[in-house]
């Protein structure tokens, strides 16, 4: 019955209704797309991270880690293809590839600048990586063993090199006997990770294993799976599978970034709950000043009779299923908005248009994501609020004599 | 008119209060978000200038293509003939030759990589502040062998004052060289890259140490304008190639690219972001008039049966807008200042995080402090009436509108 | 002459027979012949001889007992010079000790090696520092030579296979005192290819002085073939029944303009080294 009326009681007032439904929709919307942009924008460096420098999931030799600074060759996975094989077949991994890390010094005859030298298998890494994709300049490796390189775009700066130019590296093998090569630049890399554009060459697995005297060792494997949300658990699936290795997820490769953006989390939870509160004070206040205007119309009620828990239910009836219908809008539209944030990404590059000649170039496109979490909380959230803002005026109105109130307004 | 619009509002008390509220806590939050965008900006750039680019610096054109390496062999010889041709600029007001050199510290079996930065401690009150920041102990001076370390720096070493450090580094022509220095004070910028990575000493000793007799590795400059910087950085380096041919050049602190593109592209993504804050926030103050209108129906229907014209009706509802919208911004202005001030001076303290970050190497301080500005409040103030006024516009059409009968039936 | 005495080599000893069954008719060709062949066989010996005994020679000149070596090291970096000056004890291949004289920031630095160790004084803060790691691959007082290099271990044959490749005359610059001497030598070739894997160098070319066996000339290279380093070795002086060269430099090809020089001022082998000379302890003192 109770049920009944408020939901009569809602059609009746529709402009009433309309704009305390409009304030929760928009309000929520708003919140979801701004959480949608803020945690898109941490997301950013992150993916930066796993898709240039660790994939999801990284398999080490023991004792590779304590010594990680250093690079050490000899710290290897030796026979990689029956690990790289076994791994491709777990149905939850989406590419696997494997990779070795070597401390080099380019030179140009002139300067020698200390590097890190990556050596990427030229069929695999895509299946991991997103190295291939940013070669904004030149090609990517066709063959294992070709004698070429990539440089990111500030090495290349600095050394004033182009694609085609000839550059040395130096390097020590597995057994500390001086190498050195002279290599052809065939791309140019620019990925906006500093670690990559700045201080990587990406030579040819195939050239890094015969050079670097690993045999079929490398020093890493890499691993995409296909939910990252199962992480952890794949990780411990992995370690308990291959007890001789280290399996390490690219949260505890990661941990500098991630501490950077829990840091910068603080100044984006008080953006966020600055646009709760707008929201807060726009949903209560809309309900509140509905509800008071009912004041009448509770001391028509009270007067036919009707109990006041009964009113009081009835108006936290009324604003849940307000709050219900704002927040599917709400979460409709956030979704809607947020559908071309998550697909093309907002360019915050077109800011930095007057900026000109800065060396270091951000373009800067972040995407939105698809935080189930903040649709949840903003969800539950906005028909509580509703619900609970109804029932101060309906208390206090119901308090009234039903002369009174019917005098009121 | 007024008179009316001033009884509606006094009338119906909790009406009022309502809107009213709605602006001031729109009114608060633009106030104190963008208190807190400016503090956190204004303290990244400042860090960075006194840290590390000063409003302009004189480098050997050899030290920028490796600077991340701190090349102490690309050094500027004869410093102090260099200063004297920048400090001839009319817009220069200081000139500060300093070395950055690296040193791994030994602890505990395990090398630490740190920052000594040779420094006049005399000029370091216009430079980095050092003497401000010293915790504990006092600044060290000059020609001595003696260094003031950051706090986190000592606190991790386990030194305290009084304690000898020796400090082995590879000097400009790569022989090992050592120099034990005593610690004399203890500084906190509160910037964890600094407090846990650098150490200060006296310039002539650095010298000293590194080999580096007359050379500094790079000269800060001062201008009275720092927007002008890149102006003056140009003139700097026309007048030092007469000299020098093209040995020197000169950055701007704008030159620091990477924290200005990426200053700017934080304050362009929180522009942005502050901008949907402030529309939200006019929404509410919309919807809040808006129902208020509603609310009136009756009212107004009275107003127009006692034959009040359309835009008298109008104007009266802008009218009791723009009285709430200014009392409501008021309060909202002085609630927003409290907020912005109170940030301003304890700030939100975010070390505890920070503090993980080994290698993090952003100069941005631990503890997030907006900066206080009455021009902040003003504009949150005055755009708290004008979005106030603005949204009563359209319930106003629609007051105007409305039939008197048609209003005296509803409801 | 005797040739069968110096000739060790088997197959002198199958070339003599063959000229002595000549016909009697052909004396004057096959005299003619006796003569060629015997100027062939004066040089026979040491042509005959392989890389590795080429190297045995090499080895009686520039291994010894002990010896005592003042020196001054000359680094050049883009068109400075830098001048330091060193003394030194040592004793065998693992064990040495040495003081730097000069500039006055250095005077006092003392480097201790044994083996594979090292350690370095310096008196400014009184301190000792082991070179390990990292530090090794360091340049040592700011010159082209590593600690690595000063460590690694003169016995080349252990590590290394040696070939000999040909002979030529080449070209050595070096200074004697301060005159530049440029010299022609004959020499031997020599290929040091490495045996065992944990070697800095993959290869060594080698160009051994004919007559004194004394190397003028070593070129270090990459396992990739690429040169990296070279080295000459040159002003050099006898010393009993000993060769030793006086000057060495090393450039590093990979470096624009870096070349470091060391001349030997002084030097006497065999000397009696002060007990204790090779300790820690001794660094400080």
């Amino acid at each position: 019955m109770l049920l009944r009326l408020a939901f009569r009681n809602i059609f009746r007032h529709f402009t009433r209704t309309f704009l305390t439904f409009l304030a929760i929709a928009i309000g929520l919307m708003f919140l979801i797309i701004i959480d949608s942009m803020l945690t898109g924008i941490d997301q950013e460096s992150f993916d930066r991270i796993i898709n240039y420098e660790t994939g999801h999931i990284k398999i080490f030799d023991r004792g590779y880690r304590e010594d990680e600074e250093n690079l050490p060759l000899d710290k290897s996975i030796d026979s990689p293809g029956r690990i790289v094989k076994a791994v491709g077949l777990e149905p939850e991994v989406a590419g696997v590839t494997s990779r070795i890390n070597f401390r080099i010094m380019l030179s140009d005859g002139i300067d020698q600048y200390p590097a890190v030298g990556i050596a990427v298998s030229p069929s695999d890494d895509e299946a991991v990586f997103l190295l291939k994709q940013a070669v904004t300049k030149g090609e990517f490796f066709f063959t294992a063993s070709e004698e070429s390189i990539l440089l990111g775009e500030g090495l290349a700066e600095d050394f004033d090199v182009d694609v085609g130019d000839y550059m040395t590296i130096l390097m020590r093998t597995k057994y500390d006997t001086f190498q050195a090569l002279d290599l052809r630049v065939k791309g140019i890399l620019k990925t906006e990770d500093p670690k990559i554009d700045w201080a990587a060459v990406v030579i040819p697995l195939g050239l890094g294993k015969e050079s670097l005297d690993m045999g079929q060792g490398v020093t890493e494997i890499d691993i995409k799976i296909k939910d990252p949300a199962r992480l952890e658990e794949f990780r411990d699936m992995l370690a308990q599978k291959i007890p001789a290795l280290e399996v390490v997820t690219w949260k505890e490769l990661a941990e500098d970034v991630l501490a950077i953006a829990r840091a910068k989390r603080g100044g984006t939870s008080i953006m966020l709950f600055s646009i709760f509160l707008i929201a807060l004070i726009g949903i209560s206040n809309t309900i509140l000043l509905a509800a008071f205007e009912r004041t009448r119309e509770i001391g028509m009620m009270a007067a036919m009779g009707m109990r006041r828990g009964q009113i009081v239910r009835l108006f936290v009836f009324e604003g849940a299923m307000i709050g219900f219908f704002g927040s599917i809008t709400g979460c409709l539209l956030g979704v809607l908005l947020n559908i071309p944030f998550v697909k093309y990404g907002i360019n915050w590059g077109i800011l930095m248009r007057d900026v000109g000649d800065v060396g270091y170039r951000i373009t800067g496109v972040s995407r939105g994501v698809w935080n189930i979490d903040t649709f949840v909380i903003a969800f539950v959230a906005g028909i509580v609020i509703s619900a609970l803002t109804s029932i101060y005026p309906a208390w206090v109105a119901s308090r009234l004599e039903p002369t009174e109130a019917l005098r009121k307004a | 008119m007024l008179k009316i619009a001033l009884r509606n509002i006094l009338r119906n008390k909790r009406r009022s209060v309502l809107t009213g509220l709605s602006i001031a806590v729109a009114v608060m939050i633009a106030i104190y978000m963008w208190s807190l965008i400016e503090g956190v900006m204004d303290n990244l750039f400042d860090n960075t200038v006194r840290m590390t680019s000063g409003h302009v610096r004189i480098l050997n054109k050899e030290y920028v293509k490796r600077e991340k390496m701190l090349p102490l062999e690309a050094n500027i010889q004869g410093y102090k003939a260099v200063e004297k041709i920048a400090a001839a600029n009319s817009n220069v007001t200081l000139t500060a030759g300093r070395i950055k050199f690296g040193v791994l510290l030994e602890h505990e079996g395990s090398n630490k990589p740190v920052f000594g930065i040779g420094i006049v401690p005399s000029l370091e009150n216009q430079v980095s502040r050092l003497d401000q920041k010293i915790v504990a102990g006092r600044l060290i001076e000059p020609g001595k062998e003696e260094i003031n370390i950051g706090a986190m720096l000592a606190n991790e070493l386990g030194l305290k004052i009084g304690d000898t450090l020796t400090v082995v580094t590879q000097t400009a022509y790569g022989s090992i060289t050592a120099m034990n220095l005593t610690i004399v004070g203890v500084f906190s910028y509160g910037v964890i890259s600094v407090d846990k990575t650098t150490f200060f000493m006296p310039l002539s000793k650095a010298q000293q140490l590194l080999d580096l007799n007359n050379a500094v590795t790079e000269i800060f400059v001062f201008v009275k304008d720092m927007n002008k910087a890149p102006e003056v950085a140009r003139e700097i380096q026309a007048s030092l190639e007469q000299v020098y041919g093209d040995e020197y050049t000169t950055k701007s602190w704008r030159d620091v690219s990477f924290y200005w593109a990426y200053m700017r592209l934080a304050k362009g993504v929180y522009a942005v972001i502050y901008f949907l804050i402030l529309f939200l926030a006019s929404f509410t103050i919309l919807n809040t008039m808006y129902m208020s209108v509603l609310e009136r129906v009756k009212e107004i229907g009275m107003m127009k049966a006692l034959g009040l014209k359309d835009r008298q009706v109008m104007g009266i509802v802008i009218l009791e807008a723009l009285m709430i919208g200014t009392i409501a911004s008021f309060i909202g202005a002085i609630w927003g200042s409290g907020i912005a001030y109170y940030l301003s001076v304890e700030g939100i303290d975010l070390s505890s995080t920070f503090e993980q970050m080994d290698s993090f190497n952003f100069p941005l301080s631990s503890v997030y402090r907006a900066l206080f500005r009455w021009g902040i409040v003003f504009f949150g103030f005055c755009m708290g009436i004008l979005f106030s006024v603005a949204a009563s516009i359209p319930p106003s059409l629609r007051a105007a509108r409305m039939e008197p009968t048609e209003a005296l039936r509803e409801l | 002459m005797n040739f069968r005495q110096r000739g060790r080599n088997p197959r002198l000893n199958v070339a003599v027979p063959i000229i002595t069954k000549k016909r009697k008719g052909a004396e004057a060709f096959s005299l003619r012949l006796l003569l060629t062949l015997s100027l062939c066989l004066f040089a026979l010996p040491s042509v005959a001889l392989t890389g590795e005994e080429i190297i045995d020679q090499v080895d009686k000149n520039m291994t010894f007992g002990t010896a005592r070596t003042e020196a001054k090291m000359v680094i050049h970096v883009s068109g400075q010079e830098r001048v330091k000056t060193m003394a030194s004890y040592s004793e065998g291949e693992d064990k040495s000790f040495s003081e730097f004289l000069s500039p006055p920031r250095d005077k006092g630095v003392k480097y201790l090696k044994i083996g594979d160790n090292m350690w370095m004084y310096l008196p400014s803060v009184d301190k000792i520092i082991k070179i390990a790691g990292h530090m090794l691959k360091q340049s040592m007082m700011g010159s082209d030579f590593s600690y690595e290099d000063a460590l690694e271990s003169n016995k080349l044959k252990e590590k290394y296979a040696v070939q000999l490749v040909s002979q030529e005359t080449i070209y050595i610059k070096f200074r004697r005192g301060t005159e530049e001497v440029t010299k022609a030598r004959p020499c031997y070739v020599l290929d040091l290819t490495a045996k065992v894997k944990d070697v800095n160098y993959h290869k060594i070319r080698i160009w051994v002085d004919r007559e004194i066996f004394v190397p003028v000339r070593e070129e270090l290279f990459a396992l990739s073939g690429k040169k990296l380093k070279v080295m000459i070795l040159g002003d050099v002086q006898k010393h009993g029944s000993r060769y030793y060269p006086r000057y060495v430099s090393m450039k590093n090809l990979l470096r624009e303009d870096s070349l470091t020089e060391m001349i030997i001022t002084d030097i006497k082998f065999d000397v009696r080294i002060p007990k204790d000379t090779f300790t820690q302890r001794n660094l400080k003192n």
